[in-house]
């Protein structure tokens, strides 16, 4: 099909047009910055190795807007999920660490250190500041017969292998609080995976299961709704929202874990860079948006930054790894 | 009726394969289940299964090997040699370089007179690529070693 | 607040010019996403997400639902034309959907399926209006054992999906469950069949594993099928304007299909597992067993296109039941939707209806909106996908190589899922020559893992006993009910294959005489 005088004129006005387009898009996309650059002065890329839609993802949307607002520059969120995180984490710390591209990774980095037949190394990254943290807890049916905690336990003694307990996956952080508070409390509790949060909390609920150790933000509405009780948190301190729940530790059981978020880089960020992101991170934590974000979502303040929150990072590490031979999860070649 | 024979020894040896593998993973016994027992009863049905589909052939199949028509299969050929070319480049040559050579590349294999048509499609194709997927959706193409 | 009251204060909130904008352009996206090989629901909605920060729930909800349920409209489209799935659930459409077209009855084929998922659809809002909350307590009741019993089934109903050898049949759906179990196992995550890649230890994408298998291989096969020397359709394919048109026995024949399609749809909508591939399946399954000519199936029956267009649709309509009623995602698309519900604050529970009726009511009014919307789009560009066979073929096959690519990255983000469509696709069409069946691989493929998954928790449960399998009402019916399939299918093939025998040697007997 030999194309007409007239055909050949439109389409070659239609290649101009999209080229001149496609040539002023690219242009904006890579600034040529002239002089003393201000950073960020392009687009910066938040990883998050979850799917989206989860809560991890849902936080860091919701902190890029308010970072975009507050930079001028474009914020967007990627999603490299698969492998419980240790795709996008890989990805992360093999990223060019110029600061424009960071991730929103969580505890599971930590733990698939030693629990992925490929493992993350948390000295791979550069560790800017830390998002939030989420308790978790041991949560049953809201007409179950256990007021207490001290309840669940000797009921659970008394009836070895009859209660059991649903995570959210068999190598995941849950499960592994939930293993040590069974070792802890020498009770029998068999663990039934299921794949993420929702099936799990949902067995609950339905009565199939009795208890399960998810994380606030998917309790909440069945909490307020009465459906589920919690029984035991596993932070530090009670939670302002539920003062009559105890913790663990207050239950005699030498367990406090918590799932942290934090912004995380690959190694090596220039530390101005690294001193920029954490500013405007701090900003968007004073805005009210996020306060309200973070009570709806059951998240709490976890503001460590730079070498503290490495440090931290690296004096759980032990308690992460014993808890994770007492499972039997021991994986990493 | 040779293909056929071909296929299901492929199979034979696919289930074995994966009966081995399964064992080595722990099968333990129905009231625990290990890693292994599921694809080793797996294995083992595709292994009986490829045995009767041995002795019983199907046929529906055409008796020439569908290999063997040099001239029929010239295109197929060249389009699977050309998708493993695209997927060895693709990390060198980045996303949008890559894919805009395939394209041209497929115009071309599926009809398209000449490379110069090839071309003039295959750019504005891309170009609108860019501009709906790229900036639009913001999907995060990977960019090649020139850093388009 | 009660059912009538709802949807007034729904309607209301649906009929703002926000809410209608944002319907429609759901829809919109919905139908194109559809149309286009390669990207989904799910990877269309996370895409936008960010699109709906600037809106409030309500319309944000709206809008992504719409674009939800307006894939499974736009999905059939190419499955009809091409044999090319537009996106996952749309595969079993391409079943008898392309037959049709290859009879020159692409048009009546679309126009069922319109029809047919809008009749669904509105018969899915109808339900989520009516039934939403007793239906999820219902649904509660399907815990492991139960989820096993009623997906054995399902799977027990693959042997009416094969038109053709058994025995290939059952090997594909093997193949299918081979490659579900690559991945981490479930219970103890130990790493099966992933040869030590990261990329793997998911295990394999629906993506790349579906549009690997039916798109890019049926673009080879149909490049080598008429060569590339020799441009489609000679004669170019220009239906008379009435040909466009299901004709009156089309009707005839599609209402019951249609009805039974939607309820069935519905209804495995609502259950934990069930999507709209597993109910399109099912019903195209029950469609053959109960029809009068099963054996016109798979060659272009308009049963088999307006049973499971309608299941598909309801199915997507059901699937808000859980995620409205009770807060449960369903799956990977509705999943979003509920995260793009908490980033706007709301979270849904048990208590939405009460706290956040707008939202709820308004939703459920503009689904019946968003279908409307959806039959009066569909129906007049029937005319023009018809034409879309006429595109030359080195423009239309490259494009839908280049959708799948994108549709394949996109999902997450990784480029070795662009890997794993191009090795699809060359099983597929290495399969199709051999002449196998690709549907229950699919099948195999969605089923297996939830199969393996309910048995073993269940056994967790139980703490190693059997009789979990038959500890309640539901299990134990579900699993005589497969019991009785799998037997009866058995039977039938082997009187079949008796038959075939007999014939043979009637045959040779006489040709013997000659």
């Amino acid at each position: 099909m030999m194309l007409t005088q007239k055909e050949k004129k439109v389409s070659r006005s239609i290649v101009l047009i999209l080229a001149g387009l496609f040539l002023v898009l690219w242009m904006s996309h890579e600034t040529l910055a002239q002089g003393k650059e201000v950073f960020p002065s392009k687009t910066v890329t938040i990883v998050v190795p979850w799917a989206a839609g989860g809560s991890s993802d849902t936080a860091a949307r919701v902190m890029a807007k308010h970072l975009s607002e507050i930079w001028g520059q474009p914020v967007i969120v990627v999603n490299q999920p698969g492998a419980t995180g240790v795709i996008g984490s890989l990805k992360l710390a093999a990223s060019e660490p110029d600061g424009y591209t960071v991730g929103l990774l969580s505890t599971a980095v930590q733990t698939t250190q030693y629990t992925s037949p490929n493992p993350t190394d948390r000295h791979a990254y550069t560790y800017v500041i830390g998002a939030y943290f989420e308790p978790f807890t041991m949560a049953v049916k809201g007409d179950a017969p256990w007021k207490s905690l001290k309840e669940f336990v000797e009921y659970a003694k008394a009836n070895p292998g009859k209660i059991t307990h649903s995570s959210s996956g068999a190598a995941s952080t849950d499960k592994l609080v939930a293993m040590a508070f069974a070792r802890r409390s020498g009770i029998q509790l068999p663990d039934v995976p299921f794949e993420g949060y929702a099936p799990a909390v949902t067995a609950v609920l339905s009565g199939k299961i009795h208890s399960t150790s998810a994380t606030l933000a998917n309790l909440a509405p069945y909490l307020k709704s009465g459906d589920l009780r919690v029984l035991a948190v596993s932070s530090e301190k009670r939670l302002s929202e539920y003062p009559n729940v105890p913790t663990f530790m207050e239950n005699g059981v030498n367990l406090k874990w918590i799932n942290w978020n934090g912004i995380l880089g690959p190694k090596g960020i220039p530390a101005e860079r690294m001193a920029a992101i954490q500013t405007a991170v701090e900003k968007v934590y004073a805005m009210k948006a996020w306060q309200d974000f973070m009570t709806t979502s059951f998240i709490y303040s976890f503001p460590l930054k730079g070498d503290q929150f490495k440090t931290q990072i690296d004096k759980d590490d032990p308690v992460l790894k014993e808890m994770i031979e007492g499972a039997g999860l021991m994986r990493a070649k | 009726m040779l293909q056929d024979r071909i296929a299901s020894l492929v199979f034979v040896v696919l289930g074995i394969v994966v009966m081995i593998e399964s064992a080595r993973l722990s099968l333990d016994n129905i009231h625990n289940p290990g890693p292994g027992f599921v694809p080793f009863f797996l294995g083992l049905f595709m292994v009986i299964l490829s045995f009767l589909s041995l002795m019983a052939p199907d046929k529906k199949v055409r008796a020439e090997a569908f290999w063997n028509n040099w001239q029929r299969g010239k295109s197929t050929f060249f389009i699977f040699a050309g998708m493993l070319v695209y997927l060895v480049l693709l990390k060198m040559m980045g996303f949008y370089l890559d894919t805009l050579c395939c394209l041209i590349y497929l115009i071309k294999l599926s009809g398209g007179r000449s490379f110069k048509r090839s071309i003039l499609i295959s750019i504005p194709t891309m170009i609108v690529i860019y501009i709906i997927f790229g900036r639009l959706l913001i999907i995060p193409f990977p960019r090649g070693i020139l850093g388009i | 607040m009660d059912i009538l009251q709802g949807m007034l204060h729904g309607f209301g909130v649906a009929f703002t010019p926000a809410n209608l904008l944002a319907c429609f352009f759901g829809v919109l996206i919905g139908t194109a996403v559809g149309v286009l090989p390669g990207i989904g629901p799910s990877g269309s909605i996370a895409l936008l997400l960010p699109l709906t920060f600037s809106m409030d729930a309500t319309s944000a909800v709206i809008m992504l639902a719409g674009i939800y349920y307006g894939t499974m409209y736009g999905g059939s489209t190419t499955s009809i034309l091409i044999n090319v799935p537009g996106e996952a659930q749309s595969v079993i459409t391409c079943i008898d959907g392309f037959q049709m077209a290859s009879q020159g009855r692409a048009g009546p084929a679309l126009g069922i399926s319109a029809f047919g998922s809008f009749i669904a659809g509105t018969i899915g809002v109808i339900g989520l209006m009516v039934l939403a909350p007793p239906l999820a307590r219902f649904a509660l009741e399907f815990g492991p054992a139960e989820i096993f019993s009623l997906v054995l089934l399902a799977f027990a109903l693959v042997g009416y999906l094969a038109s053709g050898s058994m025995v290939k049949a059952l090997m594909m759906a093997i193949l299918g469950l081979l490659f579900a179990s690559v991945g981490m196992e479930i219970i103890t995550a130990v790493p099966r069949f992933t040869f030590g890649n990261v990329n793997l230890q998911s295990g394999i994408g629906l993506v790349p594993l579906i549009m690997g298998l039916f798109g890019v291989s049926e673009v080879i096969l149909s490049l080598e099928e008429t060569g590339p020397e020799v441009e489609i359709n000679a004669k170019k394919y220009a239906p008379r304007f009435w040909e466009l048109f299901p004709t009156r026995k089309d009707w005839k024949d599609s209402f019951w299909p249609i009805t039974r399609g939607s309820l069935i749809g519905f209804l495995i909508g609502i259950l934990p597992g069930g999507s709209g591939i597993v109910a399109s399946f099912s019903s195209y399954a029950i469609e053959k067993k109960i029809s009068r000519h099963p054996e016109k199936f798979g060659q272009g029956t308009i049963e088999g296109v307006a049973g499971p267009e309608s299941a598909n649709n309801a199915a997507a309509q059901g699937a808000f039941i859980p995620l409205l009623t009770l807060g449960i995602p369903g799956g990977s698309a509705i999943a979003l939707i509920l995260g793009a519900l908490r980033i706007h604050g709301v979270i849904p529970g048990p208590l939405l209806i009460k706290e956040h009726p707008e939202v709820f009511w308004g939703v459920v009014a503009s689904m019946y909106i968003g279908n409307f919307f959806l039959l009066i789009l569909n129906l007049p560009l029937i005319g023009m996908w018809v034409r879309l066979l006429n595109i030359p073929k080195y423009l239309l096959y490259p494009m839908i190589v280049l959708f799948c690519i994108i549709g394949a990255y996109s999902v997450d983000n990784n480029l070795f899922d662009v890997g794993l469509l191009f090795f699809f696709g060359f099983l597929g069409y290495v399969l199709k020559r051999l002449n196998f069946e690709l549907a229950p691989l699919i099948l195999g493929f969605i089923l297996g893992p939830i199969l393996e998954s309910s048995a073993k928790q269940a056994l967790i449960m139980s703490g190693g006993r059997l009789d979990i399998f038959v500890s309640s009402p539901i299990a134990t019916v579900l699993l005589s009910l497969s019991g009785l399939v799998i037997l009866t299918a058995v039977v039938s093939t082997l009187r079949r294959s008796k038959a075939m025998e007999a014939l043979k040697r009637e045959m040779e007997a006489s040709m013997d005489k000659e």
